[in-house]
């Protein structure tokens, strides 16, 4: 249970999907592409302030921190906000996931047959 | 689909955001948007950016929740939340309700607020109410306006009903500023006239009495603020400067507020009436002959309308005394009496202010129309979520929160549309101030030409009675579908078989609401089926002329011009390459008419008599250019000359005005300026009779013409121009073209004239009849509008019935009704709705379309065939709005409908 004393709280289910893109994207993590990653790969539909809620959320407990890029013409003008992992969060999203993968460890065929 | 639709869109996005991260969230949408756009094309893109606009609408509204203190307060963000979501989701009933509002209360606003301007605000001047125009009793209601100046002189010093007068006249005036030629709109007035208007100089002073007493001693001049700032660069020591006018300097004495543009609305320079007779011709300020000053007088206090009428017989004998007419042509019967007219009322167009009470009628119609059809749609809605508000009744909502809800939803509709119906009304006025649709080509009305003086603008009075409109109409028709929702019960809704008599009731109030918008429809549309064919009447109205291919000028002649130089004129045009043919007139067809005078007949043994007619004075060209036709004896040549007989052409109306039944050839006249000068020994020989032309107005019938040969010099008194100064060329070049040609010839030649009211004759035909396209275009946009309404109405109600009445076609069906039996079944009751509602219409607009009156040309009120048309073309979308539910009946399965 180190993760949830050292990051002070637990991450939210949406908060992982976050975390999860940040790793994936690298340093090509920003507003769009965040929201994009996750809408392609599970079928739901965010709303750019929801994505933005949740960033914010992580970037105050410190399991996220963010820079401000250079504008660009596609996106009319304005600058991107880039995202990225600090060790916190990438502490708190390994131990997610162990949580997860620990409690999920042999449900596998049954979880499919749900 | 524009781009601009995209960055309203976007804009719209941007609003959605919180102001701290806006920049790059907005770039993230934007970003994504236009990724769609590319691959999966602008319509899909669009529609996932509207779903993005609620989606983060929703959630603005979430992040606000928790700062709003109180339960109340979080109920109602939770409702607006929960409304915002479940219009969100049928986007269609949302833009439905709130479109038709919008234009329906948007449209009334503007209208409103230019009827209002129209009718019941007073002028922007002191007193206004007091204020009348002074005008010579004849058969116009209006009265005669114009006046010669020292009768008007004498009118002021009588001590009558009146406590101030003023004179004015209109004029388009050659002015040089700095070596520059200006052609400025002017008023030529007399020193009380700023007075009356209440309209103080803002640099330097306005005339003195002094300087209306000694002609052409005093050249002064007054700049408006446009001309100010234009031609002196708005110089605050511009007073002792001054423009040239014919040779001689005015010094500028004063500068007019930028709010006051005179009578015309574009006034940007007052010249004093005195020296009129310099920059005018001689005589015209101080002589009788001249008729063209307007005369507006204020009451004094205390002093009725009525008890001023009753003055007017002594004071009308006592300034005849003191300034006589010469010309008693513009008075009935041949004797005066001033009549006093309300100032309003000539300086709006009675028929203008009538046109816009009955468009204000038609959109109020539109308004109901789109109630009724926002009422029909609520409760519909109401009525199909009765599950849903059981299902939420037994999950612990109590009715008192269903109604909220509800009423939330409609309330939310209607605050939207109201923003919007805002939008709605301030570009619709903006378009009406700039475009000026209803203005009456009329001759009296060219003062009336303008809303300037009526400060048409949105009141916010009126705006904020708009904003409560919307409200109202939400909660009024927010409430039924809110009460019947809580209502709405645990029982049988949760069963989804909503096929209670409940049903057929509400059924019913929706029919009637569906009758009202058919037969408002109907009345609306018979009122723009009148005004269409109205226009078609008077754009194919004979005008007597070939308009195509003619290009029409006007010159400026500031002095009297000899005959040669007119005959140099007509040669230079003729000159121009591409121009076929061309000749000079003094007044051109579809252009307003000119100078009009008792015309003597010879007497032919019967009694002498003599008739009013109009006269143009054109070379002989004239006839072929513009395309009039020659209907007896023969036109005019280059040899009815100085020293040839005197010779005329009249016009049909004139023929048979003055030698009814008789063959007016070889007959012989006198005109009145010979008659009046003294040079009446000669006869003037009618030798053709040429077609009737209109000249002035569709309205009135063709008066009596008298063409005179231009060669033929008139006896007029020095200055009373008749001249052949307008230009019609027959051309296929266009117009700048020539105009440019014709200005580079005159100035090569070394008669740089300068050039006007350029137009081509086809532009011409087309002013006369605007009045009609604008008020049909008006008249059909709104009725179209109702009838789509309508047809949605009808479809909902119809929809709505055939889905209560599954189960009972299911029977039907399973006993053996075939989908014919079931289509007739359904279009009957639809049938039926229909023509009640066009029963209705027809009868609301038998006894409504004559307050149409003088904005139908050439159609009846009561036209039958368009009465007929509108009816089949009312009943063809009633029922083909039936026709989609109809169909959906057709289909029932009887063991599906049965079962549920």
């Amino acid at each position: 249970m180190d993760h949830k004393t050292e990051a002070g709280a637990t991450l939210g289910e949406f908060e992982q999907l976050v975390l999860l893109a940040l790793v994936r994207l690298e340093a090509e993590a920003y507003g769009a592409t965040i929201r994009r990653d996750i809408e392609a790969r599970t079928a739901r539909r965010l709303s750019i302030s929801g994505v933005y809620t949740t960033l914010e959320r992580l970037e105050h407990k410190g399991m996220v921190r963010s820079w401000i890029g250079e504008p660009t013409a596609e996106r009319g003008g304005r600058r991107r906000k880039h995202f990225a992992m600090t060790p916190v969060g990438a502490r708190a999203l390994k131990s997610a996931y162990r949580d997860y993968t620990e409690m999920a460890a042999g449900l596998e065929r049954r979880l499919k047959r749900l | 689909m524009q781009r601009w639709l995209d960055r309203l869109l976007l804009r719209i996005a941007r609003l959605t955001l919180p102001n701290h991260s806006r920049e790059w969230m907005a770039g993230d949408i934007e970003e994504d948007y236009r990724r769609l756009a590319e691959t999966r094309g602008r319509i899909v893109a669009m529609r996932w950016l509207l779903a993005e606009i609620a989606r983060n609408a929703g959630n603005a509204v979430t992040t606000l929740t928790p700062r709003l203190e109180g339960t109340l307060m979080r109920n109602i963000v939770r409702d607006a939340r929960y409304a915002v979501r479940q219009l969100a989701a049928s986007p269609i009933f949302a833009a439905t309700i709130v479109l038709t509002l919008a234009l329906g209360i948007g449209a009334n606003t503007a209208i409103f607020s230019v009827v209002d301007a129209l009718l019941f605000k007073p002028l922007p001047y002191p007193h206004a109410d007091r204020l009348y125009a002074v005008t010579l009793a004849n058969a116009s209601p209006q009265g005669m306006q114009f006046w010669p100046y020292p009768k008007y002189a004498a009118l002021a010093r009588e001590d009558g009903p009146f406590e101030a007068a003023a004179a004015y006249a209109r004029r388009d005036q050659l002015v040089a500023v700095n070596g520059l030629d200006l052609r400025v709109e002017s008023e030529v007035v007399t020193s009380s006239y700023f007075d009356v208007f209440g309209a103080p100089a803002a640099i330097g002073r306005v005339f003195s009495a002094d300087e209306d007493t000694t002609p052409e001693r005093d050249a002064v001049a007054i700049l408006g603020d446009g001309l100010w700032r234009s031609a002196f660069g708005g110089d605050r020591n511009v007073l002792g400067k001054s423009v040239t006018i014919k040779g001689r300097s005015y010094v500028v004495i004063g500068v007019m507020r930028p709010d006051f543009r005179g009578q015309t609305g574009r006034t940007q320079l007052w010249l004093p009436v005195m020296m009129a007779d310099h920059f005018m011709y001689k005589g015209a300020a101080t002589g009788a002959f001249s008729w063209w000053m307007r005369v507006v007088a204020r009451l004094k206090p205390g002093v009725t309308s009525a008890a001023a009428d009753a003055q007017m017989p002594a004071l009308t004998a006592r300034v005849a005394t003191a300034a006589p007419s010469f010309l008693k042509t513009a008075t009935r019967d041949g004797r005066e009496l001033f009549q006093l007219v309300q100032f309003r009322d000539v300086k709006v167009d009675p028929e203008v202010s009538r046109s816009f009470v009955v468009v204000l009628a038609a959109v109020g119609f539109v308004l109901l129309i789109a109630c009724a059809n926002t009422a029909n749609l609520l409760l519909g809605r109401a009525v199909t979520r009765q599950s849903e508000f059981a299902l939420r009744r037994a999950l612990g909502a109590s009715p008192a929160a269903i109604v909220r809800q509800v009423l939330t939803e409609s309330l939310l509709l209607a605050a939207v549309a109201g923003i919007a119906a805002l939008a709605v009304a301030i570009g619709l006025l903006h378009w009406l101030t700039t475009a000026k649709p209803m203005n009456a080509t009329g001759f009296w009305s060219q003062y009336a030409g303008t809303f300037d003086y009526f400060a048409v603008s949105l009141d916010p009075r009126v705006a904020a009675v708009n904003f409560g409109v919307a409200l109202g109409i939400g909660v009024l028709f927010g409430i039924a579908p809110a009460r019947a929702a809580s209502r709405g019960a645990l029982h049988a809704s949760l069963k989804q078989s909503a096929d209670s008599p409940r049903g057929f009731r509400r059924f019913n109030t929706r029919a009637a609401l569906v009758l009202t918008e058919v037969a408002f429809s109907m009345m609306l549309l018979i009122s723009a089926g009148l005004m269409v064919k109205s226009f078609a009447r008077a754009a194919s109205a004979d005008l007597g002329v070939e308009p195509r291919g003619v290009i029409t000028v006007s010159t400026s002649m500031e002095d009297r011009r000899s005959l040669t130089f007119f005959r140099d004129l007509l040669q230079q045009v003729r000159g121009i390459p591409g121009v076929d043919d061309a000749a000079l007139a003094a007044e051109l067809p579809l252009s307003g008419r000119g100078n009009s005078g008792p015309i003597a007949i010879e007497d032919t043994g019967g009694e002498r008599k003599s008739v009013r007619a109009n006269m143009n004075v054109v070379t002989p060209g004239f006839f072929r250019v513009t395309g009039v036709a020659l209907r007896s004896g023969r036109l005019l040549t280059d040899d009815d000359r100085e020293t040839a007989p005197r010779v005329a052409i009249v016009n049909r109306a004139m023929a048979q005005a003055a030698w009814p039944g008789q063959d007016p050839i070889g007959r012989r006249i006198k005109h009145d300026f010979r008659v009046a000068y003294g040079s009446a020994d000669e006869w003037t020989t009618v030798v053709g009779v040429v077609d009737d032309v209109v000249y002035d107005t569709l309205e009135e019938p063709v008066e009596p013409m008298l063409y005179l040969p231009a060669w033929q010099p008139l006896g007029t008194p020095a200055g009373i121009a008749i001249a052949p100064a307008r230009i019609a060329m027959r051309t296929a070049l266009p117009v700048d073209t020539i105009v440019a040609a014709l200005r580079e010839r005159l100035r090569a030649a070394g008669a740089p004239l300068a050039l006007f009211d350029v137009a081509t004759m086809s532009e011409r035909a087309a002013r006369m009849t605007s009045r009609y396209r604008y008020s049909s275009a008006m008249m059909g946009a709104l009725a179209a509008l109702a009838l789509v309404l309508s047809a949605i109405g009808v479809y909902g109600v119809m929809a709505y019935s055939v889905a209560m009445r599954r189960r009972e076609i299911g029977i039907r069906v399973a006993l053996g009704a075939r989908p014919r039996d079931v289509l007739r079944v359904v279009l009957g009751s639809g049938v039926k709705l229909a023509a009640a509602g066009v029963l209705l219409g027809l009868a609301g607009a038998f006894a409504g379309s004559r307050v149409l009156g003088r904005m139908l040309y050439g159609v009846t009120a009561h036209d039958p065939w368009t009465f007929a048309a509108i009816a089949v073309l009312m009943i063809v979308v009633v029922l083909a709005a039936c026709y989609v539910p109809a169909r959906r009946a057709m289909r029932v399965d009887p063991v599906v409908a049965l079962r549920a």
